[in-house]
């Protein structure tokens, strides 16, 4: 019963601030709305049994590729006149604030004395979307798929560094007033 | 009627649960935070040769309750400039990673206080059996606040300082995150509680010294703490990215940056110092202390060993000057990133020679 009321809170969250995500006229504000729906869908996660992969949706798209978003948005700086006035927004805030204190007392409550069990019949066992368990489906059937993921983030890195990499111009010699020259 | 309602173990349970609740965040907000500015201040006295703060209370104890009141009743100032939206909501971005990470610490091995509770519950607010990955989670999070605060301000200083932190921050997490690494290979766990008991035997400091090495800087570099405390240089950039915040929104950055300070140094406990146990091979149970009657005594002490820590990171800043930028990148890039890779090679070399031993 409780995890059916919370999978619905959840699952209108998550499509509200999806919606809010496109409908904003303003990216930084749009941004900030994908990770608040990325709460959400870790808390999804969190109902079907599997702890580890919500924390790490927060961890990969909340905590490193969406800075990134944000980054370019606010070093972009567009001009305010191109994306019309500044309305009020303050309730947005207010929402965000909730979204994550409410987010908070669903750990809470996962972690309290009343355990929140994952519905009836959906999991295949206790263990299903535990570390153990993820882990070692990764590394046993999944494994060329895993270490094929692997080596393609690798890839991409040292293509990064190939890209980003500028031959340094040959030293010339400088100095400073209050060193000797050589003769 | 009552006394069959108090004794029911489920109201035992969920009053246990809404204690430990309100017991450790007020600890952390309305203890550790005020005692550690006053002990900032006065260990920053003490290094430079003068008094610090001692007229409110003994010992001047009372003044950062002093200065909290004073922010919370000071006019709110708001520049006109800015993005108010952002504005508003920075300060609360920073408080609100800060509790969270707090909530997953556990203080003291699964105990029944005593005999009081029906089954032996954790002193933790939150039991998550991630609670590692999540507060690596959690903690990258608190970059936002810092980004949000200073392009909402306005202001070169804070635009100039939040960049340098989010810059910093973001690296040094991956430093921070690939010393964890070998943390979790030599516990065997990403459950905090369950890391903590993996030490009864040996500290992970002494297989893990090097991760320990790179672990201990990059948690300065994550708090902005000196010797990295570029993005608040303030001979250079005001106090960069709150330099436009006055009153309580700038009391809730910096009630932030204590908190944060007191869950790193626990995780560093956590992860190297063996949580709660008393000496490096010296169990509690080997020294025959009961735990179930003396169920305090683990988490006194672990609290003892969280205030040398962060006595450690006073002494730290007022005895180190500040790195310069291209030195802060290049330590944590060039550095701290290949030692923690190298680690995690010597760390699993070390684990397979001792399983096969």
């Amino acid at each position: 019963m409780l995890q059916q009321s919370l999978f619905i809170i959840m699952a209108a969250l998550v499509l509200l601030t999806a919606g809010l995500v496109a409908f904003r006229p303003r990216p930084i504000e749009s941004a900030m709305w994908l990770i608040l729906n990325f709460f959400f869908t870790a808390g999804l996660y969190v109902l079907l049994g599997s702890h580890f992969v919500a924390v790490i949706q927060i961890l990969v798209y909340a905590g490193a590729i969406m800075v990134l978003f944000v980054f370019v948005i606010l070093l972009l700086n567009l001009d305010p006149k191109e994306l019309g006035d500044e309305t009020s927004l303050h309730w947005s805030s207010v929402v965000m604030f909730v979204g994550m204190l409410s987010f908070l007392l669903l750990i809470l409550h996962v972690a309290g004395p009343q355990t929140l069990e994952p519905m009836e019949g959906l999991l295949p066992d206790s263990k299903f979307g535990s570390v153990e368990a993820l882990a070692q489906k990764l590394l046993t059937d999944y494994v060329w798929g895993f270490e094929l993921a692997g080596v393609i983030l690798l890839l991409a890195i040292v293509g990064v560094g190939m890209l980003a990499y500028r031959k340094p111009k040959p030293k010339t010699p400088k100095f400073l007033d209050h060193q000797e020259r050589p003769v | 009627m009552v006394e069959t309602f108090l004794s029911n173990p489920d109201f035992i349970k969920w009053a246990f649960f809404a204690g430990k609740i309100l017991l450790l965040f007020g600890l952390a907000f309305g203890v550790v935070a005020p005692v550690m500015i006053w002990v900032e201040r006065r260990v920053a006295g003490l290094i430079q040769d003068r008094y610090g703060p001692n007229r409110v209370g003994p010992f001047g104890l009372l003044q950062s309750l002093a200065d909290g009141i004073k922010l919370l009743l000071k006019e709110d100032l708001r520049p006109t400039e800015i993005r108010p939206v952002f504005y508003l909501l920075a300060p609360i971005l920073s408080v609100i990673p800060a509790a969270m990470a707090f909530a997953v610490i556990p203080f003291g091995p699964p105990t029944t206080l005593g005999g009081l509770l029906p089954t032996p519950m954790r002193l933790q607010i939150a039991e998550l059996n991630v609670g590692l990955v999540y507060v690596l989670a959690i903690s990258s999070l608190s970059v936002y606040a810092i980004a949000l605060a200073g392009w909402a301000s306005n202001n070169k200083f804070s635009v100039l300082g939040s960049l340098r932190a989010s810059a910093q921050m973001i690296s040094y997490e991956l430093a921070a995150g690939l010393a964890i690494v070998s943390v979790i290979l030599l516990s065997g766990s990403v459950d905090l509680m369950a890391i903590a008991q993996s030490q009864t035997e040996m500290w992970n400091i002494f297989p893990g010294f090097l991760a320990f090495l790179v672990f201990l800087p990059a948690i300065f570099a994550e708090t902005n703490r000196t010797p990295f405390d570029l993005p608040e240089a303030e001979a250079e950039l005001v106090v960069g990215y709150h330099t436009e915040y006055s009153g309580i929104k700038f009391g809730l950055f910096f009630l932030a940056e204590y908190v944060n300070m007191a869950t790193v140094s626990a995780l560093c406990i956590l992860f190297f110092f063996g949580g709660w146990e008393f000496l490096p091979w010296l169990s509690w149970e080997k020294i025959g202390v009961d735990l179930n009657t003396f169920w305090f005594i683990p988490t006194i002490w672990f609290f003892t060993k969280i205030a040398a820590f962060l006595f450690f990171f006073v002494w730290v800043r007022w005895t180190l000057p500040r790195f310069r930028y291209d030195q802060l990148m290049s330590i944590g890039w060039k550095t701290l990133i290949p030692i923690a890779l190298l680690n995690i090679l010597i760390t699993t070399t070390y684990l397979v020679f001792e399983k096969a031993s």
